[in-house]
């Protein structure tokens, strides 16, 4: 599993949405995003995209007030994983039009179907953005 | 129905929550507690819409408040099971968030699973294969296996890639799923959609982290995808995978490091060049030509003002650091100044750089350039530069550090350092150090008189321990000191009430040592001036046993009396006459010595010891924690036998009667060489080297010894009351008939030798090593200006550039004689090996049964090579399957030829094109590959050649060589 956990938080911390690819429980969770969100948020643009906390390494990426912070082995490829959220973000712009955090709060599933369509078990399985929004499109004509 | 419409019409939607809760004034956990009631009602509803609605509710609740929600499990399944594609995919959702091993409704979606996996819209089955990859079972995963298998051969590519992600998850939770599906899985490494590709490379990737052995018979066509132009993410997977199975096949490195070689020089993609240095780092460490390439492409990285690259590459150079030094030399200049950089990160990883190329020649310069650093910095990073600064030191039994002297005034430095999160590790090296070197224990004792006249350390309680170990020092080499006074003023100073107990039980123990070593120095020398004191006063403490048991029971006494408040001083002087009369020691020459001139500014000295110790020792006997109780008890009843002995009238010395004085000399010298015995370092193997006598049984069950332990029982109750009337006895009659429980260090030492004496052998030959350090020069004392705090960083960076040579070691100064164990000592650390869990090594195995039995293995090729016999059977290959597989080789090698030449041109995509309104922060990005039609035909030409069939029978000792 590379991908361990997908967390998107903003600004002041509170966690917008979280998917995580191996289990935990809600109280491991909370203390899990407790600590890298301060973590994270703590550093500045001129500081790495990578910390490194107890066995996770986390990646994270900021785009205007909302971070994207992904969780993943010792062996991923940091880079890699810094193109994935770019792609992530992208593809939610295209999506919502000029994304912001109220559109991941109003259409928080909306967001995880994105996820889902690039990640599963933890692999990047696709990036390309008309297909990710394919069936997410379909679902919304049906509806 | 009417109801039902009323339901749906007034129902609160998604939106109506969310908007709600953005304007809530009740508080955000109320908020959601009052909509939790009116979703649960709503959930049970009839009518779809309104149950998927409260579903989608609950399900953005949980996903926002971590709420539980596994009472609606029930209602998931119920939404899974809806035909319309909008609400199944709801209820999936819901159920991939909220379901985990122990829900116990997983029994009742299995069917509901199957029936989606299997459905002709593949965006159903991708819904159901996606909600099994986040929720399998050992259970889902059987049952379901033969489903995924299935949909492994889609002809939809959506489906096939999502599968074989699925299929590895499977695996992991069913082991026995490897057997049935792995053939069809390495087929789809065959797979015409670059997509199918990816997410199967990922699957083997992941296999190759759990078990690169198991991956080898693979190789061929992982190489196959290396050379062939591909999208950078599959690359990156297919390097990665080269990374972990180089270090296990040497063979590979001739074919694999021509390609490696051809990306790095190529590439645009950073992430892919950092894959590519990764396995070249780990699989080719002896091909010159990458490895320059690599290191090479690592300077560009490094170059560019980027925090990530500048981290990734100090990273990548410290993969490099333990086989190429000359690869981390060359970017000195980068690495140090990375330790003033923003980011502690990069501050971390230039620290391990710099300690990892340490030697014995540059390790003063590095450590004075870490510690201004360290002085300057935040908390944090001035704890990790001072721990790493004192595990690099102290590695190998300090075998970097030549000079001591030095090496002790660093630990001083670092020892006012407050916020300190060593003090326990400077605590143990100043220890050791003074086991261990003899030749610097004159400046361990400097340095910890300074520690410990430093009466604002006392304030600072990270550094207790280094305290106690100062005090210890204090204590043990007080020999060294040339004030004994000022070290009992400042080990007695009002303040260390301030420490824990135990600490400052220690503090008194070390007062105890000073005060036996000036007082037998200042009696000595009284002497010395009439007689040589060695004629009178040998040091031998088997001589002195009596007395001394005689003094221990006067000490115990006194405690007892100290305690019960009174002072029978009668008593004592008694016992000190009487005893004194036993001992032939020649009074007559010392009439003189009592007049001589010493002797004031002596007997001042003393009474000065005296007020000292019962001002500051007194109120410390009734110390609420019994070790420093009775420790000042002891300390505080010595020192009165000793002033009752020296001391008669109050103000006037007068050492009138000679033979009490005797007695206190006696005392002192025998409490002198019981303290002046040497410690040396023990071996953590000590006690294993002690062969177990003959006869002795260890393992004996004591069971049946029930009955002797009534007899114990009985036996201490007769001891308690005979041992409280000892304790009021006096005289030498007492010390005579209980010499066993009262002479407590005379007997332990006389114990101690004896046992030395016949059991030589494990105990550590310090009086040789000390006879053989003669030879050495003392340690150099050098001489370092500290530049002032403020001196800007640059000042250091140059300093710093300058200093470090990161050259050869040369060998210039004799090293003290450190005594080291032979076994004890290094570290004890054993290679640990990853543990995996027994589902992988069930994976593997199974992999492996699979792969190398070949049933999917259209294109390996087998040729007899003996050289890698040996190495094979060690990876415990099947030999005899290789038979089998090539039999199917012409087989299955025509299909492949077939599948390949139908190959047609894949569906590329750009990751990076779109114009964002969001802020864009740059940063490296994935290009993809150019010019990719005209690599292709050459890959295409490749693999034909790959895929001709071999005729060769195979031997029974077959190796199969899978990249000639």
């Amino acid at each position: 599993m590379t991908i361990r956990f997908v967390l998107l938080v903003n600004k002041q911390g509170q966690t917008r949405l979280a998917q995580y690819y191996e289990y935990l429980t809600i109280e491991e969770r909370r203390a899990l995003e407790g600590e890298i969100v301060r973590k994270c948020l703590s550093r500045s643009d001129s500081q790495c995209s990578f910390i490194e906390h107890r066995n996770h390494k986390v990646v994270y990426r900021r785009y205007a007030s909302l971070f994207f912070l992904v969780g993943v082995d010792g062996d991923e490829n940091e880079l890699a994983i810094l193109e994935f959220i770019h792609c992530l973000v992208e593809t939610m712009d295209r999506y919502f039009g000029n994304v912001c955090e109220l559109d991941i709060m109003f259409h928080l599933e909306k967001a995880h179907f994105i996820l889902e369509e690039m990640v599963m078990n933890g692999c990047v399985v696709e990036i390309n953005k008309s297909n990710i929004l394919t069936p997410i499109q379909l679902m919304d004509k049906n509806s | 129905m009417a109801s039902t419409i009323m339901e749906s019409l007034f129902q609160r939607t998604l939106e109506d929550l969310v908007k709600g809760l953005r304007v809530q004034m009740i508080g955000e956990s109320r908020y959601i507690a009052s909509h939790l009631e009116e979703i649960r009602k709503e959930i049970k509803s009839t009518d779809p819409h309104t149950k998927i609605v409260a579903l989608q509710k609950l399900t953005y609740i949980h996903m926002i408040g971590g709420i539980d929600m596994d009472w609606a499990a029930f209602h998931v399944v119920e939404a899974m099971s809806m035909s319309k594609f909008a609400h199944k995919k709801i209820g999936y959702l819901a159920a991939s968030l909220s379901f985990h091993d122990g829900t116990d409704v997983l029994l009742l979606i299995t069917n509901q699973l199957r029936k989606d996996l299997g459905s002709n819209n593949e965006y159903e089955s991708g819904l159901a294969l996606e909600c099994l990859s986040i929720i399998a079972t050992p259970d889902l995963a059987q049952q379901l296996t033969p489903d995924v298998f299935s949909l492994l051969a889609s002809g939809r590519v959506y489906v096939r890639s999502r599968a074989s992600v699925v299929i590895f998850k499977l695996f992991t939770k069913y082991p026995d799923a490897v057997r049935i599906a792995c053939k069809r899985l390495v087929e789809k490494l065959e797979d015409t959609d670059p997509k199918v590709l990816s997410a199967t490379i990922s699957v083997f990737c992941e296999m190759a982290l759990k078990d690169p052995a198991s991956c080898i018979p693979l190789a061929p066509e992982f190489y196959r995808l290396l050379t062939e132009p591909r999208d950078n993410w599959l690359l990156i997977k297919v390097v990665k995978i080269f990374g972990l199975l180089l270090p296990l096949e040497p063979r590979l490195s001739r074919k694999v490091a021509e390609p490696l070689c051809e990306i790095m020089r190529h590439t645009t993609a950073k992430s892919l060049l950092l894959e590519c240095i990764r396995a070249v780092t780990v699989g080719l460490p002896d091909h010159g030509e990458g490895l320059k390439l690599a290191v090479q492409k690592l300077k560009e990285l490094l170059m560019e003002n980027d925090p990530n690259l500048k981290y990734l590459g100090l990273q990548a150079l410290a993969a490099l650091m333990p086989a190429h030094s000359w690869a981390v030399a060359e970017n000195k200049s980068i690495i140090i100044r990375g330790l003033n950089d923003d980011d502690y990160n990069i501050q971390l990883a230039s620290l391990q750089l710099i300690l990892g190329m340490v030697s014995e020649d540059n390790l003063i310069d590095t450590v004075h350039v870490l510690l201004q650093y360290a002085e300057r910095s935040e908390v944090s990073f001035c704890n990790e530069v001072i721990g790493s600064i004192l595990t690099t030191c102290s590695r190998g039994v300090y075998e970097l550090v030549s000079d001591f002297t030095w090496y002790t005034s660093i630990l001083g430095r670092v020892s006012r350092i407050r916020d300190s999160a060593h003090g326990k590790e400077i605590e143990r090296q100043f220890v050791d150090i003074g086991l261990r070197v003899k030749e610097v224990r004159p400046d361990l004792l400097a340095v910890a008189r300074g520690i410990l006249l430093d009466s604002t350390l006392l304030e600072c309680p990270p550094l207790y321990r280094v305290l106690s170990a100062a005090a210890w020092i204090a204590g043990e080499y007080v020999e060294f000191s040339h004030n004994a006074i000022e070290l009992i003023e400042a080990l007695l100073q009002p303040r260390i009430r301030l420490l824990p107990p135990a600490i400052q039980a220690v503090y008194l123990h070390s007062v105890l040592k000073v005060f036996i070593y000036s007082a037998y120095t200042s009696l000595k020398g009284v002497y010395n001036e009439g007689l040589p004191a060695e004629q009178l006063f040998s040091e031998k403490d088997e001589e002195s046993t009596p007395l001394s048991q005689h003094l221990l029971l006067i000490e115990s006494e006194v405690k007892e009396v100290d305690k019960a408040g009174i002072v029978s001083e009668e008593q004592l002087e008694v016992n000190m006459t009487d005893d004194a009369s036993m001992h032939s020691i020649s009074i007559d020459s010392q009439k003189d010595i009592m007049e001589g001139p010493s002797l004031g500014s002596e007997c001042e000295q003393f009474k000065r010891l005296f007020e000292l110790i019962e001002s500051n020792v007194g109120p410390m006997i009734e110390h609420s924690d019994v070790e420093v109780q009775e420790r000042a008890c002891n300390l505080l009843g010595l020192a009165k036998a000793l002033k009752e002995a020296l001391i008669i009238s109050e103000g006037i010395p007068v050492f009138s009667q000679s033979s009490s004085m005797d007695n206190a000399l006696e005392i002192v010298s025998f409490l002198r060489s019981v303290f002046g015995k040497e410690l040396g370092p023990v071996s953590a193997f000590a006690q294993s080297r002690v062969a177990v006598p003959e006869g002795l049984v260890l393992m004996k069950n004591l069971d049946n010894l029930d009955g002797m332990f009534c007899d114990d029982e009985v036996k201490e109750k007769s001891l308690t009351p005979e041992f409280k009337t000892r304790e009021w006895e006096v005289g030498p009659k007492s010390a005579e008939s209980a010499p066993d429980t009262d002479s407590k260090h005379g007997e332990s030492s006389s114990l101690l030798a004896q046992h030395r004496q016949r059991h030589g052998t494990y105990y550590l030959p310090v009086e040789k090593d000390i006879t053989a350090e003669n030879g050495y020069p003392p340690p150099q004392i050098v001489q370092q200006d500290i530049p002032s705090t403020s001196s800007a960083a640059d000042d250091i960076m140059k300093l710093a550039e300058q200093s470090l040579t990161w050259s050869k070691p040369r060998q210039t100064k004799q090293r003290p004689v450190i005594v080291r164990l032979d076994d004890g000592d290094e570290d004890l650390i054993l290679s640990s090996k990853v543990k995996r869990d027994a589902k992988d090594n069930l994976i593997s195995s199974a992999l492996k049964d699979v792969l190398v039995s070949g049933k999917g293995k259209p294109s390996m090729k087998f040729t007899s090579k003996e050289d890698g016999k040996s190495l094979f059977r060690s990876q415990q290959h099947d030999h005899n399957a290789v038979v089998e597989v090539n039999s199917n080789v012409s087989v299955n090698s025509e299909e492949a030829t077939k599948k390949s030449g139908k190959r047609h041109g894949k569906h590329r995509h750009k990751t990076r094109s779109t114009s964002m309104s969001i802020k864009d922060t740059a940063g490296p990005c994935l290009n993809q590959s150019q010019g990719d039609s005209h690599n292709s035909h050459s890959g295409q030409k490749s693999r034909h050649k790959s895929r001709t069939p071999t005729a060769i029978i195979p031997q029974p000792d077959v190796i199969p060589d899978f990249l000639s």
